[in-house]
């Protein structure tokens, strides 16, 4: 018997019929189905084609409107996986800024597997840098820590600004007028002509995912494309 | 960094940052000693295996105390030496209120043990005014310039005491600190704070005092024993508070580890009332057709004809609304109630309204089992065979009747479906500490 990470209650394991009768081993388990509850799936045909929101229908939302509207000719395509409700803000906040990092496990298995399946050849896997001092502090990458065995390239990272704000502490405003964060440490890497998939933790806004993109068309990428685990 | 925020605590600092630190006044201490199975925390002296407490690149994260701001490998944890810098205050004690013969003498005790700096046990009857007879002891401290910590497992307790205190010293600077508060840490002669609280220092106490030392959810007594020894300083007294003490607590006395004074009589000289166990079968499936007990019903009325108000426990949060609901089709709608849980946003609010009579009762789980205080109280538990009501929390909730001088007496049943042993363990610890309350009073 285990313990919920996130609510602390012991966890039964309900053991099927046909499980006694298959080959399958157990599948672990990290949280509690009540908690699991909480966390709310992104369907396929009810989100926005640009950012992935959770919406009724399939077509562009406001705010990815807007950013065509501003002179972005290609959308980002952004797929999450969750909405992003008090129960993911719950996780990020025990995960990312409590910084338990074992907690990476309650949704590391599902992440890779829907990035496996949605963009399985010929993509480069890019995970948002974290900045050195946040590094330093928490000791990982938020969105590595997601990822177990997909091979990924970290050719981004944060140029050096020594009194940066988090965007997690800004308003949206705020955010929207951020500058590039981002510089190139790719090196010789070719990316010259190839298809590039950002991963990240959360699309809020996606003023910095954009920024990557524009960062990383300008090496040359034919198409740049996003996935995060909520929105 | 402000010195004394490092002052008789643990104060976490990153790597990186070892240069702020002045290792004149201060030294610097790992945060995590890696073993090759496990990792063990200096703080709160636990045990994690590598795989929970990893990080990457072989560095290492305690999650047993994570709450209080997470340490890792990644950081160290610097402290200054207690220095005992308190302004000189010769009469620190604002308090006019008188105590009993019987409270008089422990009190003495308690002033001795800090004389001499020791360990003692009082175990005293739930609303014997502990509160009260640590002022003496705290006033000989305060006057010699003593840091002084009072700490409690519950949270609710340190905030009842903590008014109380600051009452009693004015000229005092006091702290709380818990977790569920903002109030930042400043460096203060005495501090109010939950046990979890007591990681974060360093040999700082002359006068450690823990509070309801046997209640929930401070049951993991390594955790206990290493805040507590790592708190205080070497040469300290350390006063433990129950009024249900553990059979660990009283071997320790036994084997003279610890000094000990017994107080079975309450401040108005009244002993406890003794609870009254009733048997109801199937009381859960009959709520889930929402009927209560008829022996219930038959309290309760009772209780509504004479105007006192009164609490209902219950084991689970689930079971608040289904009684809530049941109970409202029994009494007439001007008896009002509410529920109270843990978490309720509302929790403090509706406490406050049952005592300005705003409301007759509360239907909770064990969380008012104590440090809440009622005049004219009654209290019910339905099903007091669950686990959950523990022999001390049993004694406990029994002890929330009777506390006012104008109403010594009062009524508490035990509704259950069958007589556990905590129940036993709870009326024969009642009846024994009745027994020799009687004898003192004679």
């Amino acid at each position: 018997m285990k313990n919920c990470l996130i609510c602390q209650q012991v966890m039964f394991e309900r053991l099927s019929f046909a499980w006694l009768f298959s080959l399958k081993k157990i599948q672990k388990k990290y949280i509690c189905e009540e908690c699991q509850k909480n966390f709310v799936l992104i369907q396929n045909e009810e989100r926005c084609q640009g950012c992935g929101r959770s919406q009724k229908k399939d077509n562009l939302c406001y705010d990815c409107i807007r950013w065509k509207r501003n002179g972005e000719k290609e959308l980002l395509k952004n797929r999450a996986l969750f909405v992003y409700n008090a129960a993911m803000q719950n996780f990020m906040e025990g995960y990312k800024f409590k910084g338990d990092y074992y907690w990476r496990n309650v949704f590391q298995g599902k992440f890779e597997q829907n990035i496996h399946y949605y963009y399985n050849s010929g993509w480069i896997y890019v995970p948002v840098p974290v900045d050195k001092a946040t590094l330093a502090e928490r000791g990982f990458n938020q969105v590595t820590g997601l990822l177990q065995s997909l091979p990924f390239n970290e050719i981004l990272q944060m140029k050096d600004f020594s009194a940066r704000t988090k965007q997690s502490h800004k308003t949206r405003k705020q955010r929207l007028e951020t500058q590039q964060p981002f510089e190139y440490s790719g090196g010789d890497i070719n990316i010259k002509g190839k298809k590039v998939l950002l991963l990240d933790d959360v699309y809020t806004t996606g003023r910095t995912l954009y920024y990557a993109k524009e960062l990383l068309s300008t090496k040359g990428v034919r198409e740049v494309r996003s996935f995060t685990l909520a929105r | 960094m402000n010195k004394n925020e490092a002052c008789g605590r643990l104060y976490s600092i990153n790597k990186t940052r070892i240069k702020q630190v002045d290792l004149q006044i201060g030294h610097i201490l790992p945060a995590i000693q890696v073993r090759s199975e496990d990792i063990t925390c200096t703080r709160c002296g636990q045990r994690t295996t590598k795989k929970r407490a990893a990080l990457p690149a072989n560095h290492y994260f305690c999650p047993k105390c994570k709450m209080l701001g997470r340490i890792s490998t990644l950081n160290v944890l610097y402290t200054i030496p207690e220095s005992n810098e308190f302004a000189q205050i010769l009469n620190p004690l604002t308090w006019d209120g008188e105590l009993s013969v019987f409270q008089t003498q422990c009190a003495q005790d308690l002033k001795k043990v800090v004389q001499r700096k020791g360990n003692h046990l009082l175990w005293a009857v739930t609303g014997a005014g502990k509160t009260e007879m640590l002022f003496d002891a705290l006033e000989y401290a305060i006057q010699r310039k003593m840091r002084i910590c009072i700490a409690s497992p519950r949270v609710d307790v340190c905030n009842e005491l903590f008014p109380r205190l600051k009452k009693a010293f004015e000229q005092v600077d006091i702290l709380l600190l818990h977790g569920r508060q903002q109030q930042k840490y400043r460096y203060t002669q005495i501090v109010v704070c939950t046990t979890h609280q007591l990681l974060n220092f360093r040999q700082a106490f002359d006068v450690l005092i823990i509070d309801e030392v046997d209640s929930f959810p401070f049951v993991n007594n390594k955790l206990l024993n290493h805040a507590v020894k790592t708190a205080r300083k070497k040469i300290s007294a350390l006063i433990l508070l129950t009024a249900t003490p553990t059979k660990e607590l009283l071997a320790e006395v036994r084997k003279n580890k610890m000094t000990f004074s017994y107080l079975p009589v309450r401040y108005h000289g009244h002993v406890l009332p003794f609870p009254k166990t009733r048997i109801v079968r199937e009381w859960e499936s009959k709520l889930e057709r929402g009927k209560l007990p008829l022996k219930m019903i038959k309290i309760i009325s009772k209780w509504v004809e004479e105007g006192f108000p009164f609490l209902i426990f219950v084991p689970r949060i689930a079971l608040l609304e289904q009684t809530y609901m049941a109970l409202k089709k029994y009494v007439n709608s001007d008896v009002r109630g509410a529920t109270v849980y843990a978490n309720d946003p509302e929790r403090i609010e509706k406490v406050k309204k049952l005592r300005e009579k705003k409301l007759i009762f509360l239907i909770t789980t064990t969380i008012l089992e104590r440090g809440v205080t009622f005049p004219n109280l009654n209290v019910l538990i339905l099903g007091a065979e669950d686990k959950v009501f523990t022999r001390s929390a049993l004694v406990q909730i029994a002890g929330r009747v009777g506390r006012s001088a104008q109403r010594p007496v009062g009524d508490v049943f035990f509704l259950c479906q069958s007589l556990t042993r905590s129940i036993k363990g709870a009326l024969k610890q009642i009846s024994f500490l009745n027994k020799k309350g009687r004898q003192l009073l004679k």
